[in-house]
This record gives C-alpha cells, sequence and structure tokens, in this order.
C-alpha cells in the first residue's frame, strides 16, 4: 500500500506542477485546458522514464560494491 | 497611489533605479518616481512592520536558523530580503541572535512567532512596492486598470483573488482550490508540525508565500512541540511549502495579464519566445497618448519628393522591392520608446 500511496502523491504533485505551469504559458484559459492533458502526459511519462533509469542505474552500478 | 501624476514620471525615470531604490529603502523607488505619498506610505507600512516585528522577537529572527546552515548568505532565501536595508541593518545589529555563544541557550521571547511573521510580511510588502516601482516607471497608469502590483499582492493574500479581480474567474477558482487544497493537505498530513518557522525555517518562507491561509492557520495552531514520531511529517512539509511556490508562480501570471493590459496590449497573446505580450489589432488598440521620446513620422508634402539624381539615386527595382517588402511589425521597430503605449506605429492622437 505504500508505493500506491507514494504513486497518488506523485500524481497530486504532478498535477499542481502541470497546472501552474500551464497557465504561466497559456494566458488565455481556453488554450491551457486544451493543453493540459499532452503537458501532463509527456511530464508524467519524462517522469517515468527518468525513474527507469534511476532504477536501472541503481541496480547496475550501486550493486557493484555489494 | 497609480493616478499621481508628477513631473518625474516620466520617461526618463529608469525602471532599474527605481526597483533598486524601493529594494534598498521602502518608498525611495516611488520617491524617485516623484509619487511623494505613495513613497510615505510604503515606507511607513513597510517599517513599521519589519520595526514591530523586531521588537516583538527581541531581533532573534535569524537564531531560528540551524546552527549549520548559517552563512553570509544564508539570509538569501528568506522573505525579510525583500527589504534590503532592514535585512541588512538587523543583521548588522543582531546577527544570528543575542543568545550566548556557549552555555544553554537563552529561552526565545513570547513574541518571537508574531515577531518573525512581521519582518517576513515587511519583507514581502516592500517586495510588491518594488514591482510597483518599476511597473510605474515603465508604463503610465491607464483608467479603468488596476496597478499590477495590487493584484500581485491581492492574489498573494487570498490564493486565486488576483485572478478574480482581472475577471478570469475559472482561472481563479483552480488556483484558489489548488494551492489552499494543497496546503491543507500538506498541513494534514504533517499533522500542523510544519505551521513553525522555528521548525522548518526555510520551508517556512515557502509556505507564506500561499498568504492568509497559511499566515492566520500558523498564528491560529499552538506551536504544539511534538514528542513522538509523525510519520508523513516530510511529505506534508513538501506540500505545503510546494502550494506557496505554486502560489508565487502563479502571480507571474497575474502581473503579466496586468502589465498587458496597462500597456494596452491583448493580454491573451503572450509572445512565449520574449515573453511579453503581443500588440493589440490596429481596429481595437487604443489611442496612444503621445510622447515626447517618439520622433514624429517624416512625411513628405505632395509633390515636394522630386526625382533623385546623382549617385545616391535610387534605382527603379529597388524601389519596386521596398514597395513589396511587408511593412514593420511593432516588433521590428526599436525600442526607442519607453512606454509601450508610445510605440510609433500606434494611431496617431487625435
Amino acid at each position: 500500500m505504500d508505493i500506491l500511496r507514494d504513486l497518488l502523491h506523485f500524481l497530486l504533485g504532478a498535477l499542481g506542477v502541470v497546472v501552474v505551469t500551464t497557465f504561466l504559458a497559456h494566458p488565455d484559459d481556453g488554450a491551457a485546458w486544451r493543453a493540459l492533458p499532452r503537458r501532463a502526459a509527456v511530464f508524467v511519462g519524462s517522469c517515468a522514464v527518468l525513474a527507469l533509469v534511476l532504477t536501472v542505474c541503481g541496480r547496475v552500478f550501486a550493486s557493484l560494491g555489494g | 497611489m497609480a493616478s499621481e501624476k508628477t513631473a518625474k514620471n516620466e520617461p526618463n525615470a529608469v525602471p532599474a533605479v527605481a526597483l533598486l531604490l524601493a529594494w534598498v529603502l521602502p518608498g525611495a523607488g516611488h520617491l524617485y518616481l516623484g509619487r511623494l505619498t505613495a513613497a510615505l506610505v510604503g515606507f511607513l507600512a513597510v517599517v513599521g512592520l519589519y520595526a514591530a516585528g523586531v521588537f516583538l522577537a527581541d531581533g532573534r529572527t535569524f537564531e531560528l536558523l540551524d546552527a549549520e546552515l548559517r552563512g553570509p548568505v544564508a539570509l538569501a532565501l528568506t522573505p525579510e530580503v525583500g527589504c534590503l536595508g532592514a535585512i541588512l541593518w538587523q543583521f548588522q545589529t543582531y546577527g544570528f541572535g543575542l543568545g550566548p555563544p556557549l552555555g544553554p541557550p537563552e529561552p526565545l521571547p513570547a513574541g518571537i512567532h508574531l515577531g518573525v511573521l512581521l519582518t517576513a510580511l515587511g519583507g514581502l510588502l516592500n517586495l510588491a512596492l518594488c514591482v510597483d516601482a518599476h511597473t510605474a516607471a515603465r508604463l503610465r497608469p491607464r483608467v479603468g486598470v488596476r496597478a499590477p502590483a495590487l493584484l500581485v499582492a491581492a492574489g498573494w493574500l487570498l490564493p486565486g483573488l488576483g485572478h478574480w479581480l482581472q475577471g478570469r474567474r475559472v482561472r481563479a477558482l483552480v488556483v484558489g482550490v489548488l494551492v489552499i487544497g494543497l496546503f491543507a493537505y500538506g498541513t494534514h498530513l504533517a499533522e500542523g508540525s510544519n505551521l513553525s518557522r522555528e521548525r522548518h525555517f526555510y520551508y517556512w518562507a515557502a509556505q507564506v508565500l500561499a498568504g492568509a491561509p497559511a499566515v492566520l492557520w500558523e498564528q491560529l495552531s499552538s506551536h504544539a512541540v511534538f514528542s513522538r514520531a509523525l510519520p508523513s511529517a516530510d511529505v506534508g512539509l513538501l506540500f505545503a511549502a510546494l502550494a506557496g511556490l505554486f502560489n508565487a508562480v502563479l502571480l507571474i501570471d497575474v502581473y503579466g495579464w496586468q502589465e498587458a493590459l496597462q500597456a494596452g496590449r491583448d493580454p491573451r497573446q503572450r509572445d512565449h519566445v520574449h515573453g511579453t505580450a503581443l500588440p493589440v489589432s490596429a481596429a481595437t488598440a487604443p489611442i496612444a497618448p503621445a510622447s515626447p521620446n517618439v520622433p514624429a513620422p517624416v512625411v513628405a508634402p505632395a509633390g515636394a519628393a522630386g526625382p533623385k539624381v546623382g549617385p545616391d539615386a535610387p534605382d527603379a527595382a529597388g524601389a519596386a522591392r521596398r514597395q513589396d517588402a511587408p511593412k514593420p511589425t511593432e516588433r521590428d521597430v526599436p525600442p526607442t520608446w519607453n512606454f509601450p503605449g508610445d510605440s510609433p506605429l500606434a494611431p496617431p492622437r487625435p
């Protein structure tokens, strides 16, 4: 359950980041709402890729000392 | 405040100078612009808040910072840095506190929590004055358009209020729910342990950017001392600080919109490259006031321009190319005017 809770917290923070940056980039509400789904997908996808890379690095390099 | 007309509030005013003066000494930026009333009110408000805070806290505001974090630039992330003169004076006078370097620390004064809040509010208020001075040095006030700094201050006070006053109701509600909701959820997770500058010196500075909800919540809390482990304290602290930082970024959106309105531009059409609003179309553009800095376009009288003879005479092909060339837009014109509304391409005053 901890991983689920952490995932929900991540999504909550990601939602805030995406909404704020979208509002800043698009002063018009209509354009902002249209851009929101794509921006959210890009942000969450990029974070997932980064997490994957870090996990792989952790397993490959960090385990050498052990 | 914004409607004061003075001799100094002309294109000769340098915005950076107004900003720096306001940063160093509250009200000095407005004094430079010739706005005496605003300068006096700003000075009294900022210095009053700051002095009251120092008095209540016995000048021991920065003693709350952990000893291992202290250094020459440690105070650069505090809200008090919004008033450079005051923070330098306080640091020069009190340093990181008057407690003895050895032995048990002296107990903090009873008014420490309210005191550190007042000094922080003084710094934030002076930031708003800096914004107002810089804007006033660049843009003339327009009838019916509120000063950008005023809406920024409103947006800080209650997240979403700045957008609401601009008529952007949906965005205001989203901002309010996002910032206040995130702060409330973070405080709930941290069980209120985040509401203390003594406990979280830097995170507190981020949280106070969430405005009245953060300030009031802290003042109404008991500043309890926790003797048990709080499993979600760090996550809660993170969300509460994020709420304040989000609000700070959204205040830029409030400012950008209002600045575009004051400059007579369409705030919906923001230039993403330069971060400024594009000009309103000629049909809807308000008539710009005349400025002595803008050279009047030279129009030759009919029949006066005869054919030029000599080495500098333009050829026919060149003339045709010049006629086919696109007309310059406002962005192509070098910024020789100080007020965006005074563009040479704006329609002349009737």
